[in-house]
């Protein structure tokens, strides 16, 4: 793995999505912002190099906001981007905060007309007495512009706060989740939606679990998967009833008794969920591990990968310290055969499921000069010390890398570490995977 | 007792958690929240099962035969919300005459009966609309919280007869006073239920360390639904006066549990007293926001 480029922000970067092409990356920030870069068409003359994503794109997508009903403040962070399939020439995509979600369109201009008859070049209205002649205007190339415009805004159907969303394949519909409830959009509609899934308890206080993460399934447009905070994920199919409450499968892994401690509960709730590219599995994150799922087995995982296990020991302190409620992200290869998660102090690991070798790697300045290759690093949990490896206790944990992203067909990562972007390729592995 | 150190330290750094949720940018995070009471929960059964280990076997002999002013009804765990609210005065009377030890020895009724003995208890007619209120609190009166912690219902279904009876506003958590472990739901539910009301409504503060004046949330459903986990400060303030005792870190008498109430009956008074002298920093602070 080596470094193709790193991009520091103004913002802390909260989330990162490749479009289906991999062809644009767009990361969203705390504020409000949308960056979106572009990968550059590899060079002909150098056929070695590869593609850098450049910026294509800046907008500002959310601006804050106060709900003066309620006295809130609503976040203008960016919680989540999906990119529409593209349909022509123009880029969709979804993004969204806590309370509302807006549609953007991405056009590219890159000709103007000229000669009217009315106006001139500047714009400004001609003098009628001097126009003596007419013409046709003529479109002549101009340098290249993006330009971004907000074609729908999906508001004021979410009282709690929107955690996901996700576009169907159907490519009509698309769905947000908040911590309470599931919404079914048409595309095209903006003043009504469905709801799917509504878990709240008629009474507040009997509330034990909420929805953290949702996914449609990549190609079964009736197919979509929730998880919750107590760890468990659910199958509905919406051709089975329009309030899908009830699911069709259930997925959850009992506790093991002997791993019960204060904070289990925490521990064990999925902070995201992703649907394999070929729709057969689905990988699960929670705070030590991620895990595969066949969506034909409910009662366990196929695959529990430990992520960070030695921090199940200092679970008092990354309570106190607030970072036990950190949300990680988790992604798959093009090919589901590898699959990514981020860390602490700036690390990330990937993990191969037919090889079942794991790697962690780290996102920093000084091993990301451009083409620096990628050194695996250690942590040490006691016993044999190696040289360059980390001890526990010196793992920054402001660092995390909560958002990545996987490239959909080739093996390129974006990894987002607080407001720095950072994108790397394997080239030399890219035809064995 | 490493436990005990342990989840008292949890419980503490728990109701910071969410007394500072309150500030933060955004709104109340539901699931952090969740999370966060999940935690407490846990770490107060651990707690309260040492807690109780210790006084239990002294209890007993703190009860006292006092009968029920007439008028004056406590409240009793119910799971209803809005029919509760009206039929209170009614239920609870009949809960207090009908209700019987059910843990003999609970120790936290017992203190109660001093708590609520010591100031005089007041019957009022109209039980429903007065509430321990954060309001109340924000006048600035401290003895209206001791009056209201004073006339808090103990949970029914721990009660002896003897209690003497509480205010039947005043709901109680009923998982506080079990001496086993108490039903997970259950302080969940409290938990929940006081994040419920909207700064118009009541809240109450809690009292002594078994009393949880509750406030009944409003009935669902009426106009805009709100985002039900606005108001904390009723639930800081439950727990606030359940543990004030024990989470003040430098007070020595903190702990109004095992220690003070095995000697002798009137060390409960004591406990009690102590207890009552620390709700007011937590209704000062509830005054505050």
């Amino acid at each position: 793995m080596s470094c193709v480029g790193s991009i520091s922000l103004s913002d802390i970067i909260s989330t990162v999505e490749f479009n289906q092409t991999g062809e644009l990356l767009a990361t969203g920030d705390k504020g409000g912002r949308v960056v979106i870069f572009q990968r550059e068409p590899e060079s002909k003359n150098e056929p070695n190099c590869q593609g850098e994503y450049n910026v294509y794109s800046t907008f500002q997508s959310h601006e804050p906001e106060f709900d003066y009903l309620k006295s809130l403040e609503i976040e203008e962070k960016i919680n989540k981007i999906r990119w529409l399939p593209q349909q022509n020439a123009a880029h969709f995509l979804l993004s969204t905060n806590d309370k509302t979600i807006k549609l953007w369109k991405v056009s590219e201009r890159d000709k103007r007309p000229e000669g009217y008859n009315l106006k001139d070049e500047e714009g400004r209205l001609k003098d009628l007495s001097t126009v003596t002649s007419l013409q046709v205007p003529v479109l002549k190339p101009m340098d290249l512009m993006v330009e971004v415009s907000p074609r729908r805004i999906f508001a004021n159907a979410h009282t709690y706060h929107v955690n996901s969303i996700s576009v169907n394949s159907d490519c009509e519909t698309y769905m947000s989740a908040d911590d309470l409830r599931i919404n079914l959009w048409h595309l095209a509609i903006t003043d009504r939606s469905f709801n799917i899934v509504d878990i709240k308890p008629a009474n507040m206080e009997d509330l034990t679990e909420v929805i953290t993460a949702a996914e449609f399934h990549p190609y079964h447009c009736n197919l979509f998967v929730y998880s919750s905070s107590k760890g468990t994920l659910r199958l509905c199919d919406m051709r089975a009833s329009a309030l899908c409450d009830k699911h069709s499968k259930l997925f959850e892994e009992p506790e093991d008794p002997s791993n019960r401690s204060f904070f289990s509960e925490i521990i064990s709730s999925i902070s995201d969920v992703k649907f394999s590219h070929s729709g057969r599995y689905l990988l699960t994150r929670d705070y030590l591990t991620v895990k595969v799922w066949d969506l034909n087995m409910e009662n366990k995982p196929i695959e529990t990968y430990q992520v960070h296990d030695y921090l199940r020991s200092k679970l008092c302190s990354l309570y106190e310290n607030d970072c036990i409620f950190d949300k990680f992200e988790c992604a798959w290869n093009g090919t589901d055969s590898v699959i990514m998660t981020g860390a602490y102090n700036n690390f990330f690991r990937m993990f191969d499921r037919n090889t079942k070798r794991d790697v962690t790697l780290e996102a920093s300045r000084e091993s990301s000069k451009p083409r620096a290759v990628l050194k695996p690093r250690r942590v040490c949990t006691g016993g044999k010390r190696r040289k360059d490896d980390i001890s526990v206790d010196s793992l920054d944990f402001t660092k995390k890398i909560l958002h990545t992203a996987w490239h959909p067909a080739e093996n390129i990562i974006a990894i987002a570490a607080t407001n720095n972007l950072y994108i790397f390729q394997d080239k030399v592995n890219s035809e064995v995977h | 007792m490493e436990f005990k150190v342990e989840a008292h330290r949890i419980m503490s750094i728990s109701l910071g958690k969410i007394y500072n949720s309150r500030v933060q940018r955004g709104g109340i995070k539901l699931h952090k929240n969740l999370l966060v009471s999940l935690v407490l929960r846990s770490a107060r059964q651990v707690y309260l099962s040492d807690y109780y280990q210790g006084v239990c076997l002294n209890a007993q002999t703190m009860d006292t035969a006092q009968p029920w002013p007439p008028g004056e009804t406590m409240d009793s765990e119910l799971d209803e919300n809005d029919s509760r609210e009206h039929e209170l005065p009614h239920e609870v009377g009949s809960d207090v005459r009908t209700s019987t030890p059910e843990r003999p020895g609970s120790p936290v009724p017992a203190l109660l009966n001093d708590a609520v003995a010591a100031p005089q208890p007041v019957a009022p007619p109209q039980l429903p609309s007065r509430r321990c209120s954060n309001a109340a609190a924000r006048e600035g009166e401290a003895n209206a919280t001791r009056e209201c912690g004073a006339l808090g219902g103990v949970e029914s279904d721990s009660d002896t007869p003897s209690n003497p009876p509480a205010a039947s506003f005043c709901r109680k958590r009923r998982s506080c006073e079990k001496m086993t472990t108490p039903p997970p739901e259950s302080p969940l539910k409290k938990i929940k239920q006081q994040q419920q009301p909207t700064a118009t409504t009541n809240t109450t503060t809690t009292t002594t360390t078994t009393t949880a004046a509750q406030e009944l949330p409003p009935p669902v459903g009426d106009g805009e639904e709100e985002m039900d986990t606005s108001n904390v400060s009723s639930l800081i303030s439950i727990f606030g006066s359940s543990f004030s005792g024990l989470l003040g870190k430098e007070s020595p008498a903190s702990e109004p549990g095992a220690e003070d109430s095995e000697p002798d009956p009137p060390s409960g008074q004591i406990c009690c007293e102590q207890v009552l002298k620390n709700i007011a920093p937590w209704s000062t602070a509830i005054v505050a926001f």
